[in-house]
């Protein structure tokens, strides 16, 4: 109900970052995205949640790496020429989000924006807060929290 | 004289696939929208509606109650087995009709 | 008029928080005082009181003002001599101090609160006239006051309404319920609020409402719009309260886990439809705060003695809430709220400042976050002076850098070096804080427990001053509170038990702390009645915890310390200190978190006592920096014991596999080994030495060789082959390059201790030791066991911090199965020790029928037959017709004390060659050679020609000296040989290492009647030390081959590899001489084998190789 309430307050429209987890076109407003880096030196955490790529120094913090594309229920997230670190903040605490590339930042008008459904590219509706058409692409834009929860 | 007989106001509203959740605040805008008016009768159609929180039951209920004041009343059509069970057993019923499906 | 909160008002609140801090432990004292009254204390409360009063006077905060008058009141009294201070007294100012306290914390409503009751109590008290009511503990202005209080702070939500009339909301449910009553079930109202009880718990209200009904039938519903606002822009419903008539089977002690509302929102229908509350406590419905439970107790442990939340308010919020909290952390933080105390010891008395405690809802865990710190003037001079110091060091530096002169480079990095070690130091000594705050509390909790329990308890506290991190000081608070109130509650007796117990009516807890060995130890030591071994165990094994077998394996302490075992405590016995769940296992884990490690002692009768050992401070800590698997871990300092190397050639040795477990000996303990890739699930893999290249480890067990026996199967046939031989046939299938003979195969084993038990860690490589600094994994990895945090290498790189204690429990090594795979190991240890003894070959035969002998072999040159009648009597000596000579004959009768020859027409000559002449043994058949490892007892049946006995095939059977036998009878035999004997006196002596008792006896005897000085020594290590003390004089060493700790060869290989005794000759002794063995020790640089038993050999070639050294 609260980020309604925001949206709002913004005058209707927000800014995504989009990226590609897969195939799927996600987005997540740019505002969550503390930086976005390509570091690629990753120390493994063995016995770690399958998602959980492993943890990585940022600047003094250690920040864990989760393969967004296995948490979305995907498959694994190799590491490529494309692939990015998203950094994003939640409850205090600096976490990574591997993606398979980055893509353009989008202005979606929130009106405009959906309810998502049932599922996006394979992708269960629930991890999303709406998707947004543009004339290309639909894209899906990311509850962030429900993305973070540490269920698998 | 003849008194004409007031015409019975009536909207209908269809409701998303959540009430509630992701959507409620479209819900509320679009309720709010249409109690304004103050119709005699407000139909909330519901054939596309799954699933149902507390915020959507809390919308309906304000809804409802705000109708009744008015005089007027909130109607819930063709509303699914599942969400009956949940709104009917809350209590809604004392604030909104309640019409299942088929 | 509404309280703000000026300049005026910070003060005040402050300067009563500074008077209140103390309040509560002087009141104590004052009850311990009793009639005698000190003066000086109780006008130190006097004063406190009478200043809060004034100043609440002053800004219009009656409540405060009239509360504190009456208590002044008292005090008055008391200080005249005209009242004794009671426990009912002491009680009530309590009572009146924390009261005020929550006041204090909360000044904007501290006019709303109800304090009528106390204050008239109290007023009453000081009348004279107060009569207290029957049931001493519920104090109804307990209810009402933290009842309102609790609503002040808007906690629980439900407002507290009883029931009301259920029957007129819902009349048409009246008849429903009659039939479920009837019908056995149970009928409840059920008050809950879909936002609240759902929505807000992340809960679908779908699948809760389909639960419900799953579980039974509604009855009757409502819905009560009142107070939901109405639809508008702004709507955003925070209330949704609905009622219930629910029939279920569910009893009441399980409705609410359906609901999950609270017991205070549930309440039931009795046969007569009359509703009762299903909540314990108070009737008003909402949970009061019992009065024997420190007050704050429900949320953490802060808000008795530490009211911190004073200062967060001033940052203008003026409803204490814990959600905002951390921003006015913030704002606090920036107002530089560091206290310098310039009189006390400063740390000590205040203590931390503990935010928002007493609003916290009890299910969040501390996120008590500690706003400030109290720090001495003098630390903050220092980490100015060092911070000054750093700047130069700094400037230093890049002017050594522009320079681009190294050694100027080199000079300033030093001193940056240092000043950050002492800048880390001084850092860290301003987050110390006494354990005192801890402690502090205790005093109260113990004195209101044991009144509850009607117990007599004395608390002693000891180590007050003693300092840890805060972190830790927080994160102890809990642990330590549930052992304190544990010992009260569990461990001291009623009084009459103790007196029948023949102890003091008065039961003593002391807690005491102190630091040792870089450490902080905790002990809390009860005399109470202890715990019985024996009755957890029981426990232990009814729970389905630990087996039978594990019982009976386990030692008193084990048994004592099954306590921490999750799941030990019942659900009843874990009592309710934060409004969470704790019982003993959840305490050692909590203090396992801190890398601490627990120990319980208990005599059942006399008491128990718990030990604690704490590092000093969680974020910087000295640890190992390991390597497997190709990433880096750090083994934190505190949790290892020692390093060990084990060299490739000695893996096979020194491993030893029991079943699927794998230990090392080690200084004769046997130690249980854990690969770390194994227990963390990695890859293992190895360092190829060729390219350096990292490979998947083949290799299946530790000591894998070609052979895939393990000591516990081997036989002397299956001997490995050696590196040389492999070398020397290379076209045999086995690979030659074969890494597992190189050195980098030798195994890295790092020694771990985690409370009680040790383990060795395998790992690929050992790096140096190094301090790093911890640091917290994130939320998705707070699952993963096995890691206590994370730390940043010097490259930049993240390497993960091992949890020792977890590993041990992922690699199943608790030590309850360790002792059962102890008694294993040790088990197969011996039969593997006794397996690797020496391995003797002897003939076996007789003399008289049932008595049976034996000789070594190697002595013997044949075996012949004679007819009774070639025997002939010579000068009473008996000889034979043998190869053109006569051989004499002799019969161990004629010296030992055994059983005659039997009687036969033809004996078997056993011929043994001494001294150059030839003589034959007489003995009687059937003669049998055997090869095995013998235990020879050499003191039980010792006797002149007999040297000891062993059982052999089922028979006692006589080892014959033959030296010995022939010696006695015939003196002369060995006249020629004397005369070569050495003078008496003699310096040289000979270092004889052999670990089998009876062999060394027997050599030493040996070499020592040639005149020599024999140094014996039972391994390898003995003999290298002995050596070394002994160097003058030794100028021949002799060895056995096959012993513990350092066999032959690596002794021989140290001696020749030592240029203070490389010249000294080595005699390898041994009872077999394989080709093997022969080729290795010429290797090594044995310079001569010979066999143990082979008296004559040996001396020949110690004198020959004394000779010519």
């Amino acid at each position: 109900m609260e980020y309604g309430r925001q949206e709002a307050q913004k005058g209707g429209s927000v800014e995504l970052a989009t990226f590609y987890v897969a195939d799927a076109l996600c987005g997540m407003d740019i505002l969550n995205v503390q930086e976005i880096n390509k570091q690629t030196d990753i120390t493994t955490v063995p016995q770690a949640p399958g998602y959980v790529k492993g943890i990585m120094n940022l600047r003094g913090q250690i920040v864990t790496i989760i393969d967004l594309g296995r948490k979305l229920g995907l498959a694994q997230t190799g590491f490529a020429d494309k692939t990015r670190n998203i950094i994003v903040n939640s409850r205090g605490e600096y976490i990574g989000l591997l993606v398979s590339e980055i893509s353009d930042v989008i202005e979606a008008q929130w009106e405009a924006v959906d309810a998502p459904p049932a599922n996006i590219g394979q992708i269960q509706g629930e991890f999303f807060k709406g998707v947004f058409k543009t004339d290309d692409h639909l894209i899906g834009i990311l509850d962030l929290e429900r993305v973070l929860a540490e269920d698998a | 004289m003849a008194t004409s007989k007031k015409k019975k106001t009536c909207k209908t509203l269809k409701a998303g696939a959540h009430i509630g959740g992701a959507d409620a605040e479209k819900l509320k805008k679009k309720l709010i929208r249409a109690t304004a008016g103050r119709p005699d009768e407000l139909r909330l159609d519901c054939s596309a509606a799954t699933d149902i929180d507390a915020i959507g039951v809390g919308l309906l209920a304000a809804a409802g109650r705000q109708l009744s004041e008015g005089g007027g009343r909130l109607r819930m059509k063709n509303v699914s087995e599942t969400i009956y069970a949940v709104v009917d057993t809350v209590g809604l019923g004392r604030y909104v009709v309640l019409e299942k499906a088929g | 008029m509404s309280i703000e909160i000026d300049e005026t008002m910070q003060i005040f609140i402050e300067e009563s928080a500074e008077h209140l801090a103390d309040i509560e432990n002087d009141f104590l004292a004052i009850e311990e005082g009793g009639a005698d009254v000190d003066e000086d204390l109780i006008n130190k409360v006097y004063r406190a009181a009478h200043s809060i009063k004034g100043g609440a006077g002053f800004m219009g905060l009656t409540n405060i003002q009239n509360l504190t008058h009456e208590m002044e009141n008292i005090l008055g009294k008391i200080r005249n001599h005209e009242m004794v201070p009671n426990g009912e007294i002491i009680n009530h100012l309590l009572k009146a101090a924390d009261t005020l306290r929550e006041m204090i914390s909360d000044v904007t409503t501290s006019n709303d609160v109800d304090v009528s009751a106390l204050t008239a109590d109290l007023a009453a008290i000081s009348q004279g006239t107060f009569e207290a009511p029957q049931d001493a503990d519920s104090q109804p202005q307990d209810g009402a006051s933290s009842g309102t209080l609790s609503e002040a702070g808007g906690q629980s939500g439900e407002p507290d309404d009883g029931p009301g009339d259920a029957l007129s909301e819902f009349p048409e449910a009246r008849e429903g319920i009659e039939a479920a009553l009837a019908d056995g079930k149970n009928v409840y109202l059920i008050k809950l609020d879909l936002i609240e009880d759902v929505q807000r718990r992340g809960k679908s209200l779908m699948d809760y409402i389909a639960d419900i009904t799953a579980t039974g039938g509604v009855l009757a519903r409502a819905m009560d719009l009142e107070r939901v606002d109405p639809l508008s822009e702004e709507f955003e419903p925070a209330n949704l309260p609905v009622q219930l008539v629910f029939a279920t089977v569910f009893r009441p002690e399980d409705i609410d886990d359906l609901f999950e509302i609270g017991l205070q929102n549930i309440f039931q229908f009795d046969e007569k439809l009359a509703l009762h509350p299903l909540a314990e406590t108070s009737t008003t419905g909402v949970p009061a705060t019992p009065a024997e439970t420190p007050p704050a107790a429900a949320e953490g442990p802060g808000a008795p003695d530490t009211p911190e939340k004073p200062p967060v308010d001033l940052a203008g919020k003026g409803v204490a809430d814990t959600s905002e909290t951390p921003p006015a952390a913030a704002v606090r933080a920036e107002n530089a709220n560091v206290h310098a105390t310039h009189d006390r010891a400063g740390q000590a008395e205040q203590g931390p400042r503990k935010a928002a405690a007493s609003k916290k809802p009890a299910g969040q865990v501390s996120s008590a976050v500690e706003a400030s710190l109290r720090v001495h003037v003098s630390l903050l001079d220092s980490l100015m002076d060092l911070a000054g110091e750093l700047v130069l060091g700094r400037n230093q530096l890049l002017q050594a850098m522009t320079s681009r002169d190294s050694r100027l480079v080199e000079a300033a990095s030093q001193r940056i070096d240092l000043i950050t070690s002492e800048l880390q130091e001084a850092i860290m000594l301003t987050r110390m804080q006494a354990i005192g705050n801890v402690f502090g509390k205790f005093p109260r909790v113990v004195r209101d427990l044991s009144r509850k329990l009607g117990k007599q308890v004395e608390l002693v506290l000891e180590g007050k001053e003693v300092e840890l991190d805060k972190t830790i000081i927080e994160s102890i608070n809990d642990p330590l509170t549930h052992l304190v109130r544990n010992a009260v509650d569990h461990g001291i007796e009623d009084p009459e038990q103790r007196l029948k117990a023949g102890k003091n009516a008065v039961g003593r807890i002391v807690l005491k702390a102190y630091h040792e060995a870089g450490q902080v130890n905790i002990v809390i030591s009860d005399d109470g009645k202890g715990l019985d071994g024996d009755r957890l165990v029981e426990t232990a094994v009814s729970k389905g915890l630990i087996s039978e077998e594990q019982a009976g394996a386990m030692s008193e302490k084990e048994k004592v310390n099954l306590i921490f075992l999750p799941g030990f405590s019942t659900a009843r016995e874990v009592t309710d200190v934060s409004g969470r769940g704790v019982g003993m296992d959840v305490v050692k884990t909590n203090l396992d978190k801190l890398g601490g490690q627990t120990e319980i002692e208990s005599t059942p009768g006399e008491g128990t006592t718990i030990r604690i050992k704490l590092p000093l401070t969680l974020a910087i800590i000295p640890s190992q920096i390991v390597q497997a698997g190709g990433e880096r871990y750090a083994i934190p300092q505190v949790s290892l014991v020692e390093l060990l190397r084990i060299p490739a050639d000695q893996v096979k040795n020194r491993i030893e596999t029991v079943g699927d477990a794998e230990v090392v000996r080690l200084r004769g303990d046997l130690l249980p080994l854990v690969r770390l890739t194994d227990v963390i699930g990695v890859e293992r893999t190895f360092t190829d030495p060729e390219g350096r290249v990292r490979k998947p480890d083949q290799r299946e067990n530790l000591a894998d060789r070609r052979s895939r026996h393990t000591p516990l199967h081997a036989s002397a046939k299956d001997d490995d082959r050696s590196a040389d031989e492999i070398e020397a046939h290379p076209h045999r299938r086995v690979n030659p390059l074969d890494r597992r003979q190189r050195a980098a195969s030798a195994l890295n084993i790092a020694v771990v201790s985690c409370g009680a038990m040790k383990y060795g860690l395998v790992v690929d490589r050992l790096f140096d030791s190094e301090e790093i600094v911890v640091k917290p994994l994130g939320r998705h990895l707070k699952n993963s066991k096995g890691y206590a945090g994370a730390t940043i290498m010097g490259d930049g790189r993240v390497a993960l911090i091992l949890d020792v204690s977890h590993l041990a429990h992922m690699a199943r090594l608790n030590s309850v199965e360790n002792s059962e795979r102890a008694m294993d190991i040790a088990e197969s240890a011996e039969k593997a020790a006794q397996l690797k003894a020496d391995r003797q070959s002897m003939l076996i035969f007789k003399c008289a029928e049932d008595e049976h002998f034996a000789v070594p072999i190697n002595l013997v040159e044949r075996i012949e037959k004679v007819e009774g009648a070639h025997i002939e009597q010579v000068g009473g000596k008996r000889v034979m017709q043998y190869r053109g000579g006569s051989l004499p004959l002799f019969c161990i009768d004629e010296v030992a004390q055994v059983k005659p020859l039997a009687d036969h027409d033809s004996h078997l000559v056993i011929v043994f060659s001494l001294a150059g002449r030839e003589l034959g043994l007489l003995a009687t058949g059937p003669v049998d050679a055997v090869e095995m490892a013998i235990e020879v007892d050499g003191e039980t049946l010792r006797q002149p020609g007999i040297m000891g006995s062993a059982i052999i095939g089922g028979h006692t059977t006589l080892m014959v000296d033959v030296y010995e036998l022939v010696q006695t009878l015939n003196p002369d035999w060995f006249a020629e040989s004397e005369a070569m004997r050495e003078p008496e006196g003699t310096d040289t002596a000979i270092l004889y290492a052999e670990d089998s008792a009876f062999f060394r006896s027997q050599v030493k005897r040996f070499i020592e009647e040639e005149g020599y000085r024999v140094i014996e020594a039972k391994d390898g290590v003995v003999a290298w030390e002995l050596l070394q003390e002994h160097a003058a004089e030794v100028a021949l060493v002799a060895t056995d081959i096959e012993m513990p700790n350092m066999d032959g060869f690596a002794l021989t290989e140290k001696i020749k590899g030592d240029e203070r005794f490389a010249h000294l000759p080595v005699i390898a002794l041994t009872t077999l001489a394989s080709d093997a063995d022969q080729a290795r020790g010429k290797a090594v640089g044995i310079d001569d084998y010979q066999i143990k038993l082979d008296r004559e050999k040996l001396i020949t070639s110690i004198r020959a190789m004394l000779q010519n050294a």
